[in-house]
């Protein structure tokens, strides 16, 4: 795949203003970015001080190198890839970059449950807004329970709405693999869901 | 019609890719799991979108003022190569002195010493200066960690 050139113009004028010592450019910079970097170092780091450590470096180091950005990649994408990679090498460092046991088993119990149970709630709306309450935190507790690659790989392509293509500019991972990923994280998440209606509610 | 319930590959292929196959299509409308298995995935990330975004409890500062072409650049070794440089023509040149010279003269030779200690001197510079070079960097993220703190 030959590299594609993205000359935004924005992007332009704020690596001109960056290049130059501005620093309300990188104030800018980072109001652009810091959704984007958030998803990814709460995904894939747990220590909170560390995260600060990790972020502080993150926007150093894109401060550093953005002599060496070619407009490859959007700006954005090019910090979340700093970001990325500045946890994956503290994952690493920290030797937490643990393989995903993959459950395969399927509860069809749970499955018509929970089916059964938005098909009732949808006639009463407060019970509707108890269930998608439930359902939102059962989501963001199984996130967490993903390992912090498949989690950061869901928040960019659902939350952020990244397409492949960006996401491994970020990533590094070739389109194959992220699919591949995504796929399994899905799975897992659907399965910790499930699992914990089974548990609180049959 | 396909009679064997659906793949996880092919009901995530639905959900996710808006792919229209016929066949599977149908085998879902009769069948109750691989229709809960569909919905289940399509509840789930529908309300992923409404989950709260990520926000640091913490503000990212912008670096110090710093002259950017040190922070760019990594730092000169020119003046460090120069005096390692003078360092070992002292020394050489003193060692060539010393061995072009009578037994007797060399008793009162001085160029040995001088490469010697013009050498020790460079050396102890080197030294002190790879410190200061390598540390600066390191004091810099310091001090920016340090204003992050208050």
């Amino acid at each position: 795949m030959s590299p594609t050139t993205h000359y935004s113009l924005e992007d332009q004028e704020l690596v001109k203003r960056l290049l130059s010592g501005d620093n309300a450019a990188f104030a800018l910079l980072v109001k652009n970015t810091e959704g984007l970097v958030a998803q990814i170092v709460f995904k894939m780091v747990d220590r909170v001080e560390d995260r600060r450590d990790l972020v502080q470096d993150v926007y150093l180091n894109a401060y550093k190198y953005i002599k060496n950005f070619k407009f490859q990649s959007k700006l954005s994408t090019w910090v979340g890839s700093i970001a990325y990679h500045a946890c994956y090498n503290y994952l690493k460092k920290k030797k937490l970059l643990l393989p995903e046991k993959l459950s395969e088993d399927e509860n069809e119990d749970v499955l018509e449950t929970m089916a059964n149970r938005f098909i009732d709630y949808s006639s009463n709306e407060i019970m509707e807004h108890i269930f998608k309450k439930e359902l939102r935190s059962a989501l963001q507790i199984g996130i967490y329970q993903l390992s912090p690659i498949y989690a950061t790989l869901i928040a960019l392509y659902h939350y952020q709405e990244m397409s492949y293509q960006e996401i491994s500019e970020i990533t590094g991972l070739p389109e194959g693999t992220l699919k591949n990923y995504l796929f399994r994280a899905r799975k897992k998440l659907k399965d910790y869901v499930l699992l914990n209606y089974k548990k609180e509610d049959l | 019609m396909k009679n064997a319930h659906l793949l996880e590959e092919e009901i995530q292929a639905i959900v996710f890719e808006q792919k229209d196959f016929s066949a599977i299509n149908e085998h879902v409308q009769h069948c109750t799991r691989c229709k809960n298995s569909i919905e289940a995935y399509k509840l789930m990330f529908k309300n992923l979108d409404y989950l709260p975004a990520p926000m640091f409890d913490f503000q990212v500062q912008v670096p110090l003022q710093m002259d950017r072409q040190k922070i760019a650049r990594n730092p000169s070794y020119f003046p460090l190569l120069l005096l390692a440089v003078l360092g070992f023509v002292g020394l050489a040149f003193g060692v060539i002195g010393y061995l072009s010279k009578n037994r007797s003269e060399k008793l009162e030779s001085t160029g040995l010493s001088d490469g010697l200690v013009i050498c020790t001197a460079a050396i102890l510079l080197i030294g002190l200066l790879l410190d200061l070079a390598f540390g600066y960097e390191k004091k810099i993220k310091a001090l920016n960690r340090s204003i992050l703190q208050h």
